[in-house]
């Protein structure tokens, strides 16, 4: 037997092990810090060691604070807003911590190690979720989020796509019936669409393009290359200037800038109440008439720039 | 000198450790979705690397081969890898708070890295020279950032164009960009040769 590889094994790592300590003693020692907590009910202050993380600091000191997994930051659940010493927010706190929570400066207590003295918030969740429960206004069914304000509340996440209200889900479905029987009826369904909400709402398409079997996409593109189709709302009359060469030579250029003026959007946008888009054509072929606009289906030839007040006041009304 | 030339330009190209041998997968797949991520990534792989093949190659031939027990390579590289990027990272936490929040979470990642093993493995298989097994060493992680920043800059401009299919997003199109990538590596095999 030779016992020399053992011996060099053994010896290897009591040297590592060694290493290891002794640099944790002298490289991760931070001495004794301050901490201290405000939360809803009032302040507390106590010492901790250094070094540690804060989660294990607050334990220790019987903070109520839930961690389900323990400290190994994968549950999310110990977030406090850190004031003041707490360093740079980690990689692996960012996936739990959004935008806005950033700014308050919300950290994971499991990751934040003790380094200097800490002064902390800590939002008495579970307080505000039993009252909420005792009071019946909270409601399991709906996912619930914490907004993080000066009097911190919880609030239910907004949606952020609506599915179809009941109504309008039949009107869908009866425009798209109609077209049922036809192959390739896809045109004269999204038409209708647009008559009726004036552009095409994402998730009215989505409903079309499953009860018609036809791939989103290929909606998409149908209603992305015809001018006629807009995916953003629209207002009740579009003016659309013409911008063609004869027009072009009158001056629509400035036509199309005194509107812009007048209903304070620009080229290709919708006034905030829907009444007007405004948009750029090109040749509507009634060049005797130039400078031209139509709005809508009506036409209104040799415009002026006196006219143009005029004409948006004939349409604000009706 | 026309060796080290010829390894460093092999260990980059011909033998790319990512393209050619298919070593580090994970973390390669894995950050190589953003090009400052997989750049970050690379910079501390070329620094672990090195640290580790150093250590090694002086604790294999002052320590193992002397005393016979060089069948212990495996076992004693893995935990002299593992020790010293804790002890890299405690000392850069102490010293470079920003340089570490920079390196982020990949210091700690490496160590489980593969190619970490692999280069130290390498040396003693080819029984490189001190001074050849730190060129190797710094051509292999410079290969691996390579690797890794090609397909993470190709990655990018996918997702802007946003074609992607849905069943291909994320690791799948990354593991046929790296099949492109790998046979076009393979062009550059008969250039120059190690072992």
């Amino acid at each position: 037997m030779v016992f020399t590889p053992v011996l060099v094994m053994c010896g290897i790592l009591v040297v590592i092990t060694i290493l290891l300590a002794v640099a944790d003693k002298a490289l991760v020692s931070y001495g004794e810090c301050m901490v201290s907590i405000k939360d809803e009910h009032g302040e507390q202050q106590f010492k901790a060691k250094g070094g540690d993380t804060l989660l294990s600091a607050l334990i220790a000191n019987r903070v109520k604070i839930s961690a389900s997994c323990g400290g190994r930051g994968s549950c999310g659940y110990c977030k406090v807003q850190v004031s003041a010493g707490g360093g740079q927010i980690l990689p692996t706190e960012e996936i739990f911590i959004g935008k806005e929570e950033r700014k308050q400066g919300t950290r994971l207590a499991c990751q934040v190690k003790v380094k200097e003295d800490i002064r902390l918030f800590i939002p008495d969740l579970l307080t505000s979720v039993k009252a909420m429960a005792k009071s019946g206004t909270f409601d399991t069914r709906l996912r619930w989020t914490f907004l993080r304000t000066d009097r911190p509340q919880i609030v239910p996440v907004p949606k952020k796509h609506p599915k179809l209200a009941r109504s309008e889900q039949t009107v869908m479905e009866s425009i798209v019936e109609k077209y049922a029987a036809e192959r390739g009826a896809i045109m004269p369904v999204l038409q209708e669409i647009n008559e009726k909400y004036k552009y095409l709402p994402a998730p009215v398409l989505k409903n079309v393009s499953r009860d018609m079997a036809i791939p989103l996409s290929e909606i998409y593109r149908i209603a992305t290359f015809y001018n006629a189709f807009s995916l953003k709302p629209r207002g009740k009359y579009t003016i659309a200037v013409c911008t063609g060469t004869a027009c072009h030579v009158k001056g629509a250029a400035d036509i199309l800038a005194a509107f812009e003026e007048q209903l304070g959007i620009k080229t290709g946008e919708t006034t905030p109440e829907r009444q007007f888009s405004l948009s750029a054509v090109r040749c509507i072929g009634c060049c005797g008439l130039a400078p031209v606009i139509t709005v809508n289906e009506e036409v209104h030839g040799l415009m002026t720039m006196k006219k143009i007040p005029e004409i948006v006041e004939i349409y604000r009304g009706k | 000198m026309e060796k080290l030339v010829t390894i460093f330009i092999a260990a980059i190209l011909t033998h790319n450790i990512t393209l050619v041998y298919l070593l580090g997968m994970c973390p390669y797949i894995a950050l190589s979705r953003k090009l400052n991520t997989a750049f970050g990534m690379g910079v501390a792989v070329i620094f672990v690397v090195m640290l580790t093949a150093a250590i090694n190659w002086l604790i294999y031939h002052l320590i193992l081969v002397p005393t016979g027990s060089d069948f212990l390579a495996f076992i004693v590289f893995i935990i002299v890898i593992a020790a010293s990027v804790q002890l890299v990272e405690m000392i850069m936490e102490r010293f470079f708070p920003a340089l570490q929040s920079s390196f982020g979470i990949f210091l700690p990642l490496i160590t489980v890295n593969c190619i970490v093993l692999a280069v130290s493995l390498f040396l003693i298989l080819r029984s490189y020279d001190f001074i050849t097994s730190m060129v190797f060493s710094l051509g292999t992680s410079v290969g691996f950032m390579l690797a890794m920043v090609l397909v993470a800059a190709i990655y990018e401009k996918l997702e802007l164009v946003g074609d992607i299919p849905k069943g291909l997003k994320g690791p799948g199109i990354i593991i046929i960009i790296t099949g492109i990538i790998a046979l076009a590596f393979l062009g550059f095999g008969g250039m120059v040769s190690i072992q």
